[in-house]
């Protein structure tokens, strides 16, 4: 805390709201439920937190008007109108243009699925036949962004977490409980360093050159 | 932890090469001495020298037949590499429990239960049976 010009500052720390897990990742039905309701519980509260930063801006842009002559001139019902109008201006932001929450799947003929839940694409017609290669979870809501991809494009065949805007606190409780979410589920050793057949073959050829030796 | 007991036991690993490559495979020095008794044929005042080296044989340690002079338990501890190195180099695969992934899913962790639960006390009872029957041999033979 630090007083500059006479106003009182406190310091804001800001947590790092990426992070990546090393893989191969094994998903099943019991993660992916979890996984779901998790989703549906960071939809909801961000929803929650969307509605009530319309509601600050609302009540800020009315602050607005009132102080306009025009405003204060009109009757009941139109200033009813008014509102309403700001209202949907608010609502009709294009912050709020893309906010919605899907789940991607990427099969390994390269065809996308695109559904609500995990459990929704269970049952999707185009996953009966083909395996999942790739999985992404994507959240926007009211600014903040949740993004989820197993595996990301690396050599760890990781998961990857980020979420935005940094310093952002729904975002950084989202990021806190996927990052819960993973770290309960993230491989140990054994899955990680499972070493390469050539790797075996290498070994193998040269213990039996140093025994016929 | 992980890494740390990976790093541990590639060491062990390489330290048992280093050990392997330093031994001296061709053979103890009794049986130098007995080809060289032999070629110099043998008189009745070598008839000592060549009863010390029958002796030095008997007590030179358990072999097993056919394989040179590699004690057993070099062979056990190769055997028991050679069989993890052959298990772990199954490499894991991301896969999600989702229409056919199911499967995949449900086999490689079946897999993962065997390498964790059933291979290593295979290899512990191996290592266990192995040195048991050492000690039985030796001790029936002697």
């Amino acid at each position: 805390m630090g007083c500059l010009t006479g106003e009182w500052i406190v310091a804001r720390i800001i947590y790092p709201c990426e992070v990546a897990f090393p893989g191969p990742w094994l998903l099943d039905s019991s993660a992916l439920t979890e996984l779901d309701s998790l989703i549906a519980e960071q939809w909801k509260r961000l929803s929650a937190y969307k509605k009530k930063e319309i509601e600050k801006t609302f009540d800020r842009e009315k602050y607005q008007l009132q102080t306009l002559d025009s405003y204060n001139q009109l009757d009941e019902n139109a200033r009813k109108e008014e509102d309403k109008k700001l209202r949907q201006k608010i609502e009709n932001d294009p912050l709020y243009s893309d906010d919605g929450y899907t789940v991607t799947l990427t099969l390994v003929s390269n065809v996308k699925v695109v559904e609500s839940s995990f459990t929704a694409a269970d049952s999707a017609p185009e996953c009966q036949g083909q395996l999942v290669k790739k999985a992404e979870v994507r959240i926007v809501c009211g600014g903040i962004k949740v993004e989820m991809i197993v595996p990301a494009p690396d050599k760890l065949r990781s998961l990857s977490l980020l979420t935005l805007p940094e310093g952002s606190e729904p975002a950084v409780e989202a990021f806190i409980k996927f990052r819960k979410w993973a770290d309960e589920r993230r491989p140990d050793w054994l899955l990680c360093y499972r070493v390469r057949p050539l790797w075996v073959l290498g070994f193998l050829l040269f213990c039996w050159r140093l025994l016929s030796a | 932890m992980g890494p740390w007991l990976f790093a541990i036991l590639l060491a062990i690993a390489f330290s048992m090469i280093a050990v392997l490559a330093g031994m001296n495979f061709r053979g103890p020095a009794w049986k130098d001495e007995a080809r060289e008794l032999v070629k110099k044929d043998i008189k009745p005042e070598d008839y000592g020298r060549a009863f010390r080296i029958l002796l030095d044989k008997e007590l030179s340690g358990s072999r097993v037949e056919g394989s040179g002079f590699i004690p057993v338990w070099v062979l056990c501890i190769l055997g028991i590499l050679f069989l993890t190195a052959f298990f772990l180099s199954v490499p894991a695969y991301t896969a999600f429990d989702i229409g056919v992934g199911k499967l995949k899913v449900r086999r490689q962790k079946s897999y993962d239960s065997f390498l964790r639960k059933i291979l290593p006390t295979f290899l512990i009872m191996g290592v266990l049976a192995s040195a048991l029957g050492t000690v039985l041999y030796e001790s029936f033979k002697n």
